[in-house]
């Protein structure tokens, strides 16, 4: 069975670029414009397997995002995509349990290799 | 109506005049209202197909860039609004994306003969389409420097602009190279742009700056000198040196800045003697560089020439730091 990712990200290019690339890796792909769609979807599907979200979302912000799911489902891997590269915002993230972060702009590649050891790391 | 009074036929007619404009009017506006959402439609359409088409090309491995980009560029671009909205996903896609991605969309941009839409605009386009033509070679790193050199001279300041970026951006090493090049002065916010696109745009090795002090232009040695500052590049005080001596006074300010914040120890030696038929600009300066490298005494040396003169912005530079260099400060 497909393992189930869930994609929180507002860029159209990125969400595209992403359901292309992790479709082709053998994901099924689920994707979120904002964090209130990201956590109605979380509270419905209980098959997600890995969140990948920006930080810079509409309605409720990434680091809020982190926060609720890390309360509700502590388990849940979860991999940032952001355009923020400066150390304290990166340190802050993993201080709140997040699996990886990576920053745009991103390698594909790279994101596909680290979806999978976070999945199979889990 | 004929037996209508004159005034009744005026007014009929003015009301019959408004009710028509009132037509026209709300007729055009509907009628450009269905023009824009047909043309809105179209361009998303054409969007979702150059975004299948670029994901394809990224992401599918099996995918024949060759033989799909001749297909597409038959089918979808024909019209110039295809190739513009094109060349903007691409740049999307380019400023999201880096690694081999990054390579693959630079091939794809070729194969889809956009660089030979983007040279045409170059050449023919008006001062904004050749602003945007030079951005989009910048960032796709197209290196067409013979077309773009002829843009570093232009009238247009936001055409010269991208030329500069254009340059910076696709240096490998030496990123000035298009200094040989220039026949005008830099303004001040070109200077400011240089420095900000080596500092965060270039990504190669520092480049020697002292191979720019022989320079016909007074800015690009103004640059060049500071440059030599910003970048401590020690080696080269002694080709700073003769500035001090240079014609224009703005230069022999900079030259003073730089060998200051470069702690040159001779300086003073250097700019004291002349302290007295220095201009005001270059005087504040030489005052500075004492109050850094100097004491007291030397600062006490320099009164007799500001009390000569009767210039009160150089004289409270000189209390300023007479106060600040005073051992109870």
């Amino acid at each position: 069975m497909k393992k189930r990712i869930l994609i929180i990200e507002d860029n159209p290019m990125v969400v595209k670029s992403l359901e292309f690339k992790l479709t082709k890796d053998g994901y099924d792909v689920v994707v979120a414009e904002d964090g209130r769609k990201a956590l109605e979807i979380l509270k419905e599907d209980d098959a997600i397997e890995l969140v990948i979200t920006d930080l810079m979302l509409p309605y409720i912000t990434g680091t809020e995002l982190i926060e609720h799911i890390r309360n509700n489902t502590p388990t849940m891997p979860i991999i940032v995509l952001s355009t923020s590269n400066q150390e304290e915002i990166i340190t802050d993230a993993f201080m709140m349990g997040v699996n990886d972060f990576i920053t745009k702009p991103f390698s594909p590649n790279e994101l596909s290799l680290r979806v999978k050891r976070t999945i199979e790391s889990h | 109506m004929p037996d209508w009074p004159w005034p009744l036929k005026v007014t009929a007619f003015f009301v019959c005049l408004f009710f028509l404009l009132v037509i026209v009017t709300v007729s055009a506006l509907i009628i450009l209202r269905r023009y824009k959402n047909a043309r809105d439609r179209k361009k998303k359409l054409f969007q979702d197909n150059i975004d299948t088409f670029l994901n394809n090309a990224l992401f599918d491995e099996t995918f024949n860039l060759k033989k799909e980009a001749k297909t597409f560029r038959f089918q979808f671009l024909t019209f110039k609004l295809q190739k513009k909205i094109a060349v903007r996903q691409i740049l999307v896609y380019n400023e999201n994306l880096k690694g081999e991605s990054s390579i693959t969309l630079k091939n794809i941009f070729r194969a889809l003969e956009l660089d030979t839409f983007i040279l045409d605009s170059l050449k023919n386009g008006r001062w904004y389409d050749k602003a945007r033509a030079i951005y989009v070679l910048s960032e796709l790193h197209v290196k067409e420097s013979k077309q773009v050199a002829l843009y570093l001279n232009d009238k247009h300041e936001t055409v010269r602009a991208q030329a500069i970026y254009f340059y910076i951006k696709t240096a490998e090493n030496k990123p000035l190279s298009f200094f040989s090049k220039l026949k005008k002065e830099l303004t001040l916010w070109e200077l400011i742009q240089l420095e900000d696109c080596l500092k965060f745009v270039y990504e190669g090795a520092t480049p020697d700056f002292s191979l720019w002090l022989k320079h016909e232009l007074s800015t690009v040695l103004l640059f060049s000198i500071r440059m030599i500052q910003q970048f401590n590049q020690f080696e080269h005080i002694p080709a700073i040196v003769p500035f001090l001596d240079h014609p224009n006074e703005q230069v022999r300010k900079q030259a003073v800045t730089s060998l200051r914040k470069l702690n040159y120890e001779k300086l003073l030696d250097e700019v004291m003697p002349k302290f007295s038929k220095e201009t005001r600009l270059v005087k504040k300066e030489i005052i500075k560089a004492v109050e850094t490298l100097g004491d007291l005494q030397m600062l006490h040396k320099l009164k007799p020439t500001l009390e000569e003169n009767m210039e009160w912005q150089t004289q409270l530079m000189y209390l300023s730091a007479e106060k600040r260099m005073q051992p109870n400060f």
